[in-house]
C-alpha cells in the first residue's frame, strides 16, 4: 500500500506540467532528506545537521564537476565523508549531545560555505552546474529507490538492532547486538541517501549556494516528523505535504513558512506528548 | 568451565570487590548469596564483560575472557540477565525477544521462534503489548527470556526473585529449574539464601566483596 | 565583518560565557541567542543610545515566553534546546518579515561600548558566583534535581540564567554592529563560535566561575587563530 503510494508521489510530478510539476519534483527531494533523516532516528538519534550531509554532497559535486568535470566523484566522496563524521558523533556523543553536535556541524558548514572559492567560483554564490541530464528523472529515482531501502529497513534485522539500541544500548549489548556495527552500517545507509538528496538538489537548480547548508533544510526532517506524530513510516508523505504548504505559504509571504516551522518546533515537545499519550490510550482498547 | 581468578575492583576509593576466585563446573548451578551492595551484580557483570575488572582474570574454557565486551561474551555462551529487567521500552514484548534471536535467525524465523518461546513459558498473552506496559514479575520473566534466547552455555541471573509476588516466585523457580534440566551452567544470586535452596547444586555467600564462606 | 583582534576576543567570550551560564543553569543549550543579537543590532540602528535601556525591557519580553514554554511543556534538556532554536528562528522571521524592509541597513552610527559590556558581563557572573547564590548555582550546575529537592529554587535561577543571557546578547548586538550592514541572522556565526568555545571549555571541567576562566583563555586562543589564518 505504502509503496504504491510512494510510486504514485513520484510519477506525479511527471503527469502534471508546469510549475506545480516542479514544486512537487522539489518536493521528493526534500522527502528523500526527511527519509534520510529516519533512519538515523529509528536509532535513537535526532539530527539537527542533516543540512550537512546533503550540503556537502552538493557541493563536492558540484567542485568535482567544475575540477574535473565528473559530478559522481564528490557524490561518492560525501557517501563516506558523512558517514563517518556521524558515526563517530554517534560514538562520542548520548543522545542529547548528539543534537548539540549536528546543529553545529551544520552551522559551521553554513557560515564555512561561503568562503569556498576555487578558481573565480563559489563564495556567496554558490557554484553552477551545467549539464543536460533528467534532474527530475534523477530526484523521482532517488525517491522511490530510497523508500523502498528505508521500508525494508525498518523490517530488517538492522532496524530492529537499531530500535534495540534507540531502547537500551547497554542491554542490546548484552543479548549480543553488535551496536558499533549497526551504528555504522546505519551511518552509511543514511549518508547515501542523504548525498543522493543533495546531488538532486544541485541538478535540479544547476546550481548550489551556501543556502543549502541553511537551518532550515536542517530542521525540515525533524518538523515532519513532528507532523507525522512520530509514526516515522509516513514521514516521506508528510515531508512531501509540508514542502508544498511551506511553499505556498512562502509565496504568500516571503518567510512565512518560517514561521510555521518556527511554532512548530516550539511545539515539537507537546506533539510529541501528545503521541505518548496515544500509546497509553492503545493500551486500554 | 569458568573460573575467576583474583578479581579485584574499585570504583574512585571503593574497593567493591577484593580478590574474588572461584570455579564453575559444566552444568552446576551456583547459588551465590550475600547482603545488598556485597557485590554480587558487580561480580556477575564483571564476568559477562559488561563491566571490566581492575584487576584480576576470567577464564572460559581456560579462553581467557578477561573484559571482552559483552557482545563477544554472548558469542562465547556467556549471558547476563539484569537485576532491574532492562528490556527495550519501544518494542513490544514479541519483538524484544525476537531482536535477539535475529542475531542467529533471519527476521521471520525469529518472530515465529519467539512466538513459540513464549507460548512455553505462558507468556503469549502479552506478545504484542509495548513493554512500557507489562508488570513486573512479567517484565522480570522476559529479562530471563531474552538471556535464554541467546542460547548460552553459562546463564547469569541475577537476583531472578526480586520483588515479584509468591505466584510469581514459583512461576520464575519452575523456569530456573526447568533450564537446570536441560544442563545449563548458571549463578544465581539473592540476598536470601533460602529462596535459593534446591535450585542451586552449591552456593558461595559473598560479604563486602570478598567470598566468605563456601 | 572585519573585526579587530579585541573585538573578536570580547563578543567571543561574551557570547560563549552566556552560552555556558545558561546551559549549566537554565539546563539547555539557548539557541534563541543569535537572533536576540540581530535584535539588538537593529535596536541600534533605530534607536541609537536609548537602545540599552530597550534592551533590558525587550530581554524581558523574549527570555519570559522562553522560560515559560521551557518549564510548561519540555520535558528535558533536549526538548528545551530544539524549543530554543524555533523560539529563535520565531524572532528572526518576526524580524525579516516586521522590520526589514527590501534593502540593508546599515548602521552609522552606533553605540561604543564593547568592552563596556564585556567587564560588566563578567563582573555580573562572576559578582554572581562569588555572591551568597553562588553555592546554590553551583550545586544547580552539579545537580539540578538534587538542588531542587534540596529546597533551592532552580526554576527562578533557570529564568535569571535566560534573562541574563538574552539581555547581554541583545547588548552585544547593540554593541558592536557600527557600520554593519544588518540582516536577522546576523548573530548566528558568532553563537556558532560561542557554542563552539563554549564546548571547547567545558573539556576541563571545571564550575562556577573557573569555567568563566577557561571560556577566556579558549576565547581568546579563538579570536588569535582568526586573527592569523583569517
Ligand atoms: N557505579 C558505581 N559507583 C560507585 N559505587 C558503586 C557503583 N556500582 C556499585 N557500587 C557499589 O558497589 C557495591 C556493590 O554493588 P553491587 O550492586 O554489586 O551489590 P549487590 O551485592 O548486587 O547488592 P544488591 O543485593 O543490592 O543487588 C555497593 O556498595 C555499591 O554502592
Ligand atoms: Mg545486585
Amino acid at each position: 500500500m505504502r509503496f504504491l503510494m510512494y510510486v504514485v508521489a513520484a510519477l506525479l510530478p511527471f503527469l502534471l506540467k508546469g510549475y506545480v510539476s516542479w514544486l512537487i519534483g522539489l518536493a521528493l527531494i526534500y522527502a528523500t532528506i526527511s527519509i534520510s533523516w529516519a533512519i538515523l532516528e529509528n536509532e535513537g538519534r535526532v539530527s539537527m545537521g542533516h543540512s550537512f550531509v546533503v550540503g556537502s554532497s552538493a557541493y563536492l559535486s558540484a567542485i568535482t564537476y567544475l575540477l574535473f568535470n565528473s559530478l559522481a566523484a564528490g557524490f561518492l566522496i560525501s557517501i563516506p565523508l558523512s558517514a563517518i563524521l556521524f558515526y563517530i558523533l554517534k560514538r562520542t556523543t548520548g543522545k542529547t549531545a548528539f543534537v548539540f553536535a549536528t546543529f553545529t556541524l551544520s552551522l559551521l558548514s553554513y557560515v564555512i560555505a561561503p568562503y569556498i572559492v576555487i578558481g573565480e567560483r563559489g563564495g556567496e554564490e554558490g557554484f553552477f552546474i551545467l549539464h543536460d541530464l533528467p534532474s527530475l528523472l534523477f530526484s523521482s529515482f532517488s525517491f522511490v529507490a530510497s523508500a523502498i531501502v528505508f521500508e525494508s529497513f525498518l523490517k530488517s534485522k538492522l532496524g530492529y538492532f537499531a530500535r534495540a539500541i534507540k531502547s537500551d544500548e547497554l542491554a542490546s549489548r548484552a543479548v549480543g547486538i553488535e551496536v558499533e556495527k549497526v551504528k555504522l552500517t546505519t551511518s552509511v545507509i543514511s549518508s547515501a541517501i542523504g548525498s543522493f538528496a543533495g546531488l538532486s538538489l544541485a541538478l535540479y537548480f544547476s546550481h548550489v549556494s551556501p543556502e543549502i547548508f541553511s537551518l532550515e533544510v536542517s530542521v525540515f526532517p525533524f518538523i515532519s516528523y513532528v507532523v507525522t506524530g512520530g509514526r516515522k513510516e509516513y514521514i516521506a508523505f508528510t515531508s512531501i505535504v509540508l514542502f508544498l504548504i511551506s511553499s505556498y505559504l512562502n509565496a504568500l509571504l516571503t518567510g512565512a513558512h518560517l514561521l510555521l516551522y518556527a511554532m512548530l518546533l516550539i511545539f515539537s515537545p507537546k506533539i510529541g506528548g501528545w503521541v505518548y499519550a496515544k500509546g497509553q490510550e492503545r493500551l486500554k482498547v | 568451565m569458568l573460573k575467576v581468578r583474583n578479581v579485584s575492583k574499585s570504583k574512585g576509593r571503593v574497593m567493591i570487590l577484593k580478590n574474588v576466585s572461584f570455579d564453575l563446573e559444566d552444568g552446576e548451578t551456583l547459588g551465590l548469596f550475600g547482603p545488598n551492595g556485597s557485590g554480587k551484580s558487580t561480580l556477575m557483570k564483571i564476568i559477562a564483560g559488561i563491566e571490566t575488572p581492575s584487576c584480576g582474570k576470567v577464564f572460559l574454557d581456560d579462553l581467557d575472557v578477561t573484559a571482552l565486551p559483552p557482545e563477544k561474551m554472548v558469542k562465547l555462551g556467556v549471558v547476563y540477565a539484569f537485576q532491574i529487567p532492562r528490556n527495550f521500552r519501544e518494542m513490544t514484548v514479541l519483538e524484544n525477544l525476537a531482536v535477539v534471536l535475529m542475531n542467529y535467525h533471519s527476521v521471520d524465523e525469529s518472530f515465529k521462534l519467539a512466538r513459540k518461546m513464549l507460548r512455553d513459558w505462558d507468556l503469549d498473552y502479552i506478545a504484542e503489548r509495548k513493554v512500557e506496559f507489562i508488570s513486573h514479575g512479567e517484565s522480570r520473566l522476559l529479562e530471563i527470556l531474552k538471556a535464554y534466547a541467546t542460547n548460552p552455555r553459562v546463564l547469569l541471573l541475577d537476583e531472578p526473585f526480586a520483588g515479584l509476588d509468591v505466584e510469581n516466585v514459583f512461576k520464575v523457580r519452575e523456569k530456573i529449574e526447568r533450564l537446570r534440566e536441560e544442563g545449563l551452567t548458571m549463578i544465581i544470586t539473592s540476598h536470601r539464601r533460602g529462596i535459593l535452596s534446591n535450585l542451586a547444586d552449591r552456593f558461595l555467600k559473598m560479604e563486602g566483596g570478598k567470598i566468605v564462606e563456601s | 565583518m572585519a573585526l579587530t583582534f579585541l573585538e573578536n576576543f570580547f563578543i567571543f567570550s561574551v557570547f560563549a560565557s552566556l552560552i555556558s551560564f545558561n546551559f549549566r543553569i537554565g539546563k539547555f543549550l539557548n539557541l534563541s541567542l543569535y537572533s536576540a543579537f540581530s535584535v539588538g543590532a537593529y535596536l541600534v540602528y533605530f534607536f541609537g543610545e536609548l537602545s540599552v535601556i530597550l534592551a533590558f525591557l525587550l530581554s524581558f519580553l523574549i527570555a519570559y515566553p522562553l522560560f515559560l514554554i521551557k518549564e510548561r511543556i519540555c520535558r528535558g534538556v533536549m526538548d528545551a534546546t530544539i524549543v530554543s532554536l524555533g523560539y529563535g528562528i520565531a524572532i528572526e522571521e518576526i524580524l525579516r518579515i516586521g522590520v526589514q524592509k527590501g534593502y540593508y541597513y546599515v548602521v552609522s552610527e552606533g553605540v561604543r561600548a564593547l568592552p563596556e559590556v564585556f567587564i560588566a558581563s563578567y563582573l555580573l557572573l562572576i559578582g554572581f558566583y562569588l555572591s551568597p547564590h553562588g553555592i546554590r548555582l553551583k550545586f544547580i550546575e552539579e545537580d539540578e534535581e538534587l538542588a531542587r529537592m534540596c529546597g533551592v529554587n532552580s526554576a527562578a535561577y533557570g529564568f535569571a540564567s535566560i534573562f541574563i543571557a538574552t539581555f547581554f546578547a541583545i547588548l552585544l548586538g547593540v554593541v558592536s554592529s557600527e557600520g554593519a550592514a544588518i540582516h536577522p541572522r546576523i548573530g548566528l556565526s558568532y553563537m556558532l563560535a560561542g557554542i563552539l568555545i563554549a564546548a571547547i571549555a567545558t573539556i576541563k571541567r571545571s564550575v562556577g566561575e573557573r569555567n568563566l576562566v577557561n571560556i577566556t583563555a579558549v576565547s581568546l586562543a579563538a579570536s588569535m587563530f582568526l586573527e592569523v589564518f583569517v
